[in-house]
C-alpha cells in the first residue's frame, strides 16, 4: 500500500487493489454498445473509479420510459441522443475521465462491417454489449462482432435485464491472473523449515525450565520444534493437532503465555502439508502455454515455466516471504521475519536468472525482467495463488442446449432464466416487439422451436414456463433496481478484467429478483 | 421496438406473474407504493444509491437522515456530490440532486443530524426505514429504536439493512418481532481488530503496532492539548511521522501514510458497484414489500464478488434469547381491590388474558405459579397479592407457554 493516491478521491478502493490496479484502470479504454438502464448504471460504476477512456455507441433517442427509469438521462433531454446526454452526465460524475459518444448510424454501420473495422476495436481493453434495445440495427451484427473481439483477444461481456430477471455472459479467451487475492493461508513452512530456518529453530529451546524467554517465542516456532519432537519420538510418525495441542499443554507455566495460547489456537496448521500444490497450479503446470515457451509467450507464462522448473529441482514452491504477526517480542518476530525474507530473496533470485536465461534463449531482452522488479515481487507472493481462467467463445444457443440435454437438474434449474432469456430475445428479433403477457403460447412456441435444435431434448424444462410468464409480465421494461444489480454485477467483472486482480466470473451468469439470488455457470 | 408504458414498472404492476400472492391487486399496489413514507438513514455510498433506486421504483415520501459532512475521498462512489460539495451537509446536497432529477410530485426531506436526535413520533411516521449505515453502533441504535415501538406501541416498521466492504456486502430484512432484529445478528458480526496495550508499549512488530501508539500513546505527549482530527490531513501526516519514528526504532517495514489513515480511522475500503448491487437489493425488497408484486427474499443476503459471484439469501432465525426482540413486554393493571385476589386467581387470569395453554409464570428465573405441577407450588397460592409482594407498586413476570413464542413478559402495576 504506497502512498500514490493517499487522501484522495481513490482512496478508498485503492485499498482493494493497489495504485498499480488504479493505474491499469486509468489507463484502459472500453466500449459499451446500446444504451439501457443496465448500460448507465454499469458506466456509473465504471466512471466514478476511474476508467480512463470509455466509448458509448448507441443511436437511438430518449424517451419518456427511459426518463421513468434511467437515472443518468434528463427530462430537458428528452428527444435527443441517449449516448450523447449520457457521456455529459456521466462526465459530471468524474472529470477526470474521457467519453466519446458514437451515435452515427452510417459510421455504426462501418465499425461492424467493414474489413478493416479491427482497428477500431483493437483500441478497446474491453467490450460491454447491452442486448434488448430498441435498437435492431446493432443487434444484427453481434455474431460478427463476438467472432471478431475473440479473434483479437478482447474480453467481452453481455447483459441483459428484463423485469426481476437479468444475466450476464463473459467471453475471454484467456486470463492470467497473478494478484487473485486468495491468499487464506500463510506459507510458513512448519512442516518443511529449509537450513536456515532449521538452523535457527535448533538454536532455540521452548521449555522454560531452559529458557527464560520462552513466553516470547512465535508460535511457528513453537509448532515445528514440537512436530519434530513428536517425529523423532514415535517412529517418524505425524501428530495429530490434538496430540500437538497436548504438547503445547504441558509448556505452560504461568498460563499467561498469549504465545502459547496462538500455538494452541493455530495447532491445525501442521495439517497443511508445503509441497502439495493446489489444483489451480496444477493447472497451470500442465498448461501447453507453461511447457513449451515461444518467442510470443507472455511474461506471466514465461514466469510460469521458471516457477515450475523451481518445483520440479526443489519439490516445493518458492516461499511468499510474508509472516502473519505472532505473539512474540520484537526482536525474536523480525529475526524470523529476516530470515523469511532472505529466502524470499534467495528463490526470487533463482525465478530471475531462469527467467532471464529464457528470454535470452527467445532472442528477448532480459530488460523485459529486470525493469520488471515489481511484478516479479507480486508473482513470488502470490506465486501460490496464481489463476488461469481459459474462457469460451459466445454461440447463441448450442452450449446452453448442452445442459439442457443433461439429467443434471440442479444446473439445469440455474440455467433456466438464461434460456427464457434466448426466447425472450429470439421473440423480440422476430415479432419486431416485447412479448406481453397475451403473447405467452408464442413466446412458449419460439422456446419450444430452439430447444428443437437439440434432438437429444425430449422434454420442455419444467420450471421454463414460468420463467417465460415472469419475463413476458413486464412488456420488455426494465425495473431500476435490477438494473442497479446486474449494472454493479458487470462493472465488478469489468474492474477485475481490467486491473487483472481477483478473479472474474465464468462465464455465465443469471440474477433472479424473486429470490435475491445469484447463479453461475460454465457455458 | 417500442414499450407501451411512460413508466417502466407498471406493467410488472399492472400483470400480476406465476409468483404473485393470489389476493395481489394492482390498485391497492400502486397507492401504497405512492402514499408510504420511507425513511433513508445514512445519505453516503449506500445512502447516494438507495435515494436514486426509491427515486426511480415509484416512492413519492422520501425523508434522509445524515449527519456527515461530504468528503473528497467520498467522491469515488457518492456520485449525487461533486468536488465543489465538499465541506457541505450530505442529506442535504443528496436530496437537492435527486429532486432536481426527478422532478414531478417527490416529496423529500432532509435531516443533517444524528439519528439519536428525535423521538418516538418521529419515527413513528415512517412505513419502512433503509439504512446505508458504516456503523454497527448506530445500526444497534435504530434497531433497539424500532424494536422498542414495535413491542410497546405495536407499530410494526420493517428495517431493511445494507452493508459493504470491498468486493462484499450483506442485506438484512428485518420485521420487528417476526424476524430476526439487528441484534440477533450480532454474534456473525467479526469484533473490531484491536491490539493489546502491552504489544504496542513494549513488543511492536507490524507497522500497525507503531501506528496505534503515535496513536494512543504518543500523540498526546507530543501534542498536549490537541485532539487528534483524522479528517485533517495535517495532522495525519504529523501521526504518520510519529509512528515512522517507531517503526524505524523497531526495525519495522511498511509504515506509509495510507496505512496510517486505515488504522487510526478503521478504513473499510468502499467502491462504487458493490454500493449498486446492495443498494439495488435493498431498494427491490422495498418494492416488493410494498406492493406484494412478487414475494420478498428470505431473511439475509450475503454478497462477495471476489472470486467470481456469490449471492445468496438465507433464512435466519430469531436468537431465542436475543437481549433487544426476544422479550415482549406486555402490562396489565390490577386496581387496588384487586390486589386481594390470590396468587392462584392471578395466574388465572393472566392465563385468560392471554389465552395461554399451560404457562409457568416466574419472578425472574424463580416459578411463581406452575399450571402443570401446580401441588408443588400450591403453599403460596393462596397467599393474596398484596401479601405476597408486600405492597410493592409493581412487580415484573415472565411467562413461558407453547402457545407464545420466547418469554412474555408482563407488568402488573398496582394502581
Amino acid at each position: 500500500m504506497d502512498d500514490i493516491n493517499f487522501g484522495s478521491k481513490y482512496d478508498r478502493q485503492v485499498r482493494l487493489w493497489n495504485s498499480n490496479g488504479q493505474q491499469s484502470l486509468t489507463e484502459s479504454k472500453i466500449c459499451i454498445i446500446n444504451v439501457s438502464t443496465t448500460a448507465s448504471e454499469l458506466l456509473k460504476n465504471l466512471v466514478l473509479p476511474g476508467v480512463g477512456s470509455i466509448v458509448i455507441i448507441d443511436s437511438s433517442k430518449i424517451s419518456q420510459n427511459d426518463l421513468s427509469t434511467n437515472f443518468f438521462l434528463q427530462e430537458s433531454d428528452l428527444g435527443s441522443y441517449k449516448a450523447e446526454n449520457l457521456a455529459k452526465n456521466l462526465k459530471i460524475l468524474n472529470p477526470d475521465i474521457s467519453i466519446t459518444p458514437i451515435t452515427n448510424l452510417q459510421l455504426n454501420s462501418q465499425l461492424f462491417s467493414s474489413e478493416t473495422s479491427s482497428t477500431f476495436w483493437k483500441s478497446f481493453d474491453c467490450v460491454i454489449y447491452c442486448s434488448i434495445s430498441n435498437n435492431s440495427f446493432i443487434d444484427n451484427y453481434q455474431d460478427q462482432l463476438s467472432n471478431l473481439l475473440w479473434e483479437l483477444d478482447i474480453p467481452l461481456l453481455k447483459l441483459s435485464s428484463i423485469g426481476f430477471f437479468a444475466y450476464l455472459r463473459i467471453q475471454l479467451n484467456e486470463q492470467t491472473i497473478i494478484e487473485s487475492h486468495e491468499s487464506n493461508f500463510y506459507d510458513l513452512r512448519i512442516d518443511h523449515p529449509w537450513n536456515s530456518l532449521q538452523n535457527y529453530i535448533n538454536s532455540i529451546d521452548i521449555s522454560y525450565t531452559k529458557n527464560e524467554n520462552y513466553y516470547k517465542i512465535p508460535y511457528s516456532i513453537i509448532l515445528t520444534k514440537l512436530i519434530q519432537t513428536f517425529k523423532y519420538e514415535n517412529d517418524n510418525k505425524i501428530p495429530t493437532t490434538s496430540q500437538i495441542r497436548k504438547c503445547i499443554k504441558s509448556l505452560y507455566k504461568t498460563g499467561d503465555e498469549s504465545n502459547l495460547d496462538e500455538a494452541y489456537n493455530k495447532a491445525y496448521l501442521i495439517m497443511k502439508n508445503s509441497t502439495n500444490l493446489s489444483n489451480n497450479i496444477k493447472y497451470i503446470f500442465n498448461n501447453v502455454k507453461c511447457l513449451n515457451i515461444t518467442k510470443s509467450s507472455s511474461l506471466f507464462w514465461i514466469l510460469t515455466n521458471a516457477l515450475k522448473s523451481f518445483y520440479d529441482i526443489f519439490h516445493i514452491l518458492p516461499i511468499t516471504g510474508i509472516l502473519p504477526d505472532m505473539e512474540s517480542d520484537t526482536k525474536e518476530y523480525i529475526n524470523l521475519k529476516n530470515l523469511y525474507t532472505e529466502k524470499f530473496n534467495i528463490d526470487k533470485k533463482y525465478i530471475k536468472e531462469k527467467v532471464i536465461k529464457t528470454l535470452k534463449s527467445l532472442d528477448r531482452s532480459p530488460n523485459e525482467i529486470l525493469n520488471n522488479e515489481q511484478l516479479l515481487d507480486l508473482f513470488l507472493k502470490n506465486s501460490h495463488y496464481l489463476k488461469v481462467i481459459k474462457g469460451t467463445k459466445w454461440d447463441s444457443i448450442d452450449k446452453i442446449l448442452e445442459i439442457f440435454k443433461t439429467d443434471d437438474e440442479h444446473l439445469k434449474n440455474k440455467a433456466l432464466i438464461y434460456l427464457a432469456f434466448l426466447s425472450f430475445e429470439s421473440y423480440s428479433k422476430e415479432y419486431k416487439m416485447y412479448p406481453t403477457i397475451n403473447d405467452n403460447s408464442k413466446l412458449r412456441a419460439i422456446a419450444i422451436s430452439i430447444l428443437c435444435k437439440n434432438k437429444d431434448i425430449k422434454t420442455f424444462p419444467e420450471g421454463l414456463e414460468k420463467m417465460l410468464d415472469e419475463l413476458s409480465r413486464s412488456n420488455g421494461n426494465e425495473l431500476h433496481n435490477i438494473c442497479s444489480i446486474i449494472g454493479g454485477i458487470a462493472a465488478q467483472e469489468v474492474i477485475k478484467i481490467l486491473t487483472n486482480q481477483y478473479i472474474p466470473l465464468d462465464n455465465c451468469l443469471v440474477f433472479n429478483g424473486i429470490t435475491g439470488k445469484t447463479s453461475s455457470f460454465k457455458l | 421496438m417500442t414499450r407501451n408504458v411512460s413508466i417502466s414498472y407498471e406493467s410488472i404492476l399492472q400483470n400480476p406473474g406465476p409468483f404473485t400472492d393470489s389476493e395481489y391487486e394492482y390498485k391497492s399496489a400502486k397507492e401504497v407504493l405512492e402514499t408510504s413514507h420511507i425513511l433513508v438513514i445514512g445519505a453516503g455510498g449506500l445512502g447516494c444509491e438507495i435515494l436514486k433506486d426509491l427515486a426511480l421504483s415509484g416512492i413519492k415520501r422520501i425523508s434522509v437522515i445524515d449527519m456527515d459532512t461530504i468528503e473528497l475521498t467520498n467522491l469515488n462512489r457518492q456520485f449525487l456530490f461533486k468536488e465543489e460539495n465538499v465541506g457541505k451537509s450530505k442529506s442535504i446536497i443528496a436530496s437537492k440532486v435527486i429532486k432536481d432529477r426527478i422532478k414531478g410530485n417527490l416529496e423529500i426531506l432532509p435531516y443533517f443530524n444524528k439519528i439519536q436526535a428525535f423521538n418516538d413520533e418521529f419515527y413513528m411516521q415512517f412505513d419502512m426505514i433503509v439504512c446505508g449505515l458504516d456503523s454497527i453502533e448506530a445500526r444497534r441504535w435504530i434497531n433497539n429504536k424500532i424494536l422498542h415501538l414495535a413491542i410497546d406501541k405495536d407499530i410494526i416498521i420493517p428495517i431493511i439493512d445494507g452493508g459493504t466492504e470491498g468486493f462484499q456486502g450483506s442485506v438484512k430484512l428485518i420485521i420487528p418481532t417476526y424476524s430476526a432484529c439487528f441484534e440477533c445478528y450480532m454474534p456473525l458480526i467479526p469484533e473490531k481488530i484491536t491490539y493489546p496495550l502491552c504489544t504496542l508499549a513494549s513488543t511492536p512488530r507490524l507497522p500497525e503496532h507503531c501506528i496505534e501508539w503515535a496513536h494512543q500513546l504518543e500523540w498526546n505527549r507530543v501534542y498536549p492539548g490537541i485532539k487528534f482530527d483524522y479528517d485533517d490531513m495535517n495532522q495525519v501526516e504529523k501521526m504518520y511521522e510519529l509512528a515512522k519514528i517507531r517503526a524505524i526504532e523497531f526495525g519495522i517495514e511498511g509504515i506509509t501514510k495510507t496505512k496510517t489513515l486505515g488504522v487510526i480511522k478503521n478504513i473499510i475500503p468502499a467502491i462504487a458497484s458493490t454500493n449498486s448491487i446492495i443498494s439495488g437489493q435493498c431498494c427491490n425488497e422495498v418494492f416488493k414489500f410494498l406492493t406484494g408484486c412478487n414475494p420478498n427474499m428470505k431473511d439475509s443476503l450475503f454478497y462477495n464478488g471476489e472470486n467470481g459471484v456469490l449471492c445468496e439469501p438465507d433464512q435466519y432465525l430469531k436468537l431465542p434469547n436475543c437481549p433487544v426482540c426476544s422479550k415482549k413486554i406486555e402490562r396489565i393493571n390490577l386496581s387496588i381491590e384487586d390486589s386481594d385476589i390470590t396468587i392462584e386467581q392471578l395466574a388465572i387470569k393472566i392465563k385468560e388474558i392471554y389465552t395461554l395453554d399451560n404457562p409457568v409464570i416466574m419472578i425472574g428465573n424463580e416459578e411463581l405459579y406452575n399450571f402443570k405441577f401446580i401441588s408443588e407450588t400450591n403453599k403460596t397460592n393462596s397467599l393474596t397479592v398484596r401479601e405476597y409482594f408486600s405492597n410493592s407498586e409493581k412487580v415484573s413476570l415472565n411467562i413461558v407457554d407453547k402457545n407464545i413464542e420466547n418469554v412474555l413478559n408482563v407488568e402488573v402495576i398496582f394502581s
